[in-house]
């Protein structure tokens, strides 16, 4: 088994190197993104639970983009990885040959992972480190939270990848899963405003969740034992999507 | 595969939580005083005044012990006399590491310097909580907060 993850991390390695343009576009589209919402949010905030601490729009709604950004691209990066090598002439029946659909799965979420958290490290210097974002968190605390965003997006990308019957549909669920998070998120309409129906079941979604637990962290000065909930949350929805995902690839029947 | 993978995630998930487990004292200032002065991970909840407010240690960070304090509620009176700073002011924090070897008194205990927060704010702590002090409409609070904790 072992074997055949390696043989499926080399492939989809390859997949990566053929495919760099599109790959290098995802590694700095971040950045660019990141710079543009620094020059247009340099107001100071004096609304709110922040007014008064001299931050500028930016620190204050800076891990809002920084996480979307992450959830966006790391869903963006898989969700055609599978649908169409799933396609009966696609490259995935060729691979299948040798590679079983678990090593294939693993493999695929291995090696973009750890694209994902280079990609992280990238946005954390930049962000942090060039642009100075207030932060009053342990930086480690606050990569964790990031790297399990970007787990979640993998795992929700390859699920999506596994339940569309077609590159088309893959595509077009992704701006609805995203956008459908980002609204319940709490940076469009903030949570305490919400409908009472929704306030209690959207702190339990995974973006509400991670940007929670970063907002507490990085600008209240909590500790890594007030975001518990938080953490267990995220990782709960990694290992729901994970195995919702994997159960359909491996039961499913060849076309 | 998929179950080493599976195991891991979970071990990893409990591994970071007990690694983080914070023994929580409640309002019992003994069992506090027992594990901070030795600064072991331990927390507490102080009320006084109307105020609620969290001590808590996280234990030893390079040398350091860190320790966190937290304004949690504050009372009526102040919130009335200030509404905007009082919701600001609520839910945040400051963290502080401090070193037996910044005391010139050798029978000293992480304890006691936890109690002497009011001398170490400026040096060794950083957290909005600090910033939100330095506002001169918080003096009383601030006042407050350090006599609570001695």
């Amino acid at each position: 088994m072992t074997n055949t993850l390696y043989q499926s991390i080399k492939l989809e390695i390859i997949s990566i190197k053929e495919r760099w343009l599109s790959y290098f576009l995802f590694f700095i589209s971040p950045v660019i993104i990141i710079y543009i919402f620094f020059i247009a949010a340099t107001s100071i905030v004096n609304w709110g639970v922040f007014a008064g601490l001299n931050l500028t729009i930016f620190d204050y709604l800076g891990d809002n983009i920084i996480g979307i950004v992450i959830l966006f691209l790391s869903t963006q990066m898989v969700v055609l990885r599978i649908v169409g090598e799933r396609s009966p002439y696609g490259t995935l029946d060729r691979e299948l040959i040798a590679i079983p659909r678990i090593s294939m799965y693993f493999g695929k979420l291995i090696t973009n992972f750890v694209f994902v958290v280079l990609q992280i490290f990238f946005i954390y210097i930049f962000a942090f480190q060039i642009l100075q974002i207030k932060n009053y968190a342990n930086p480690i605390h606050l990569i964790l939270f990031y790297v399990l965003l970007g787990l979640f997006g993998l795992v929700s990308g390859l699920a999506i990848s596994i339940f569309s019957d077609s590159k088309e549909q893959a595509i077009q669920t992704v701006p609805f899963f995203i956008i459908t998070l980002l609204i319940l998120s709490g940076i469009i309409i903030p949570i305490d405003q919400m409908a009472a129906s929704l306030k209690n079941v959207v702190s339990f979604l995974p973006l509400t969740a991670v940007l929670s637990a970063l907002l507490k962290l990085r600008l209240s000065g909590l500790g890594f034992e007030d975001v518990f909930k938080e953490l267990i949350t995220i990782s709960g929805w990694i290992i729901i999507i994970l195995i919702i995902g994997l159960s359909k690839f491996l039961l499913e029947k060849r076309k | 595969m998929n179950i080493k993978i599976f195991v891991g995630l979970v071990l990893l998930t409990l591994l970071t939580i007990s690694c983080t487990t914070i023994k929580d004292c409640g309002y019992d200032a003994v069992c506090f005083s027992n594990l901070a002065k030795n600064c072991k991970a331990s927390s507490l909840n102080i009320v006084d005044n109307g105020n609620l407010f969290k001590l808590t240690v996280r234990g030893i960070v390079s040398d350091n012990c860190e320790v966190s304090y937290k304004i949690i509620k504050i009372n009526n009176s102040y919130k009335n006399e200030h509404p905007e700073l009082s919701n600001v002011i609520e839910q945040k924090a400051v963290t502080c590491y401090l070193n037996l070897v910044d005391t010139t008194d050798n029978n000293q205990t992480y304890l006691d310097l936890i109690k002497k927060f009011n001398e170490s704010i400026d040096k060794h702590c950083s957290g909005p909580l600090k910033d939100i002090f330095l506002e001169p409409a918080s003096t009383e609070l601030k006042k407050q907060f350090t006599e609570s904790i001695k």
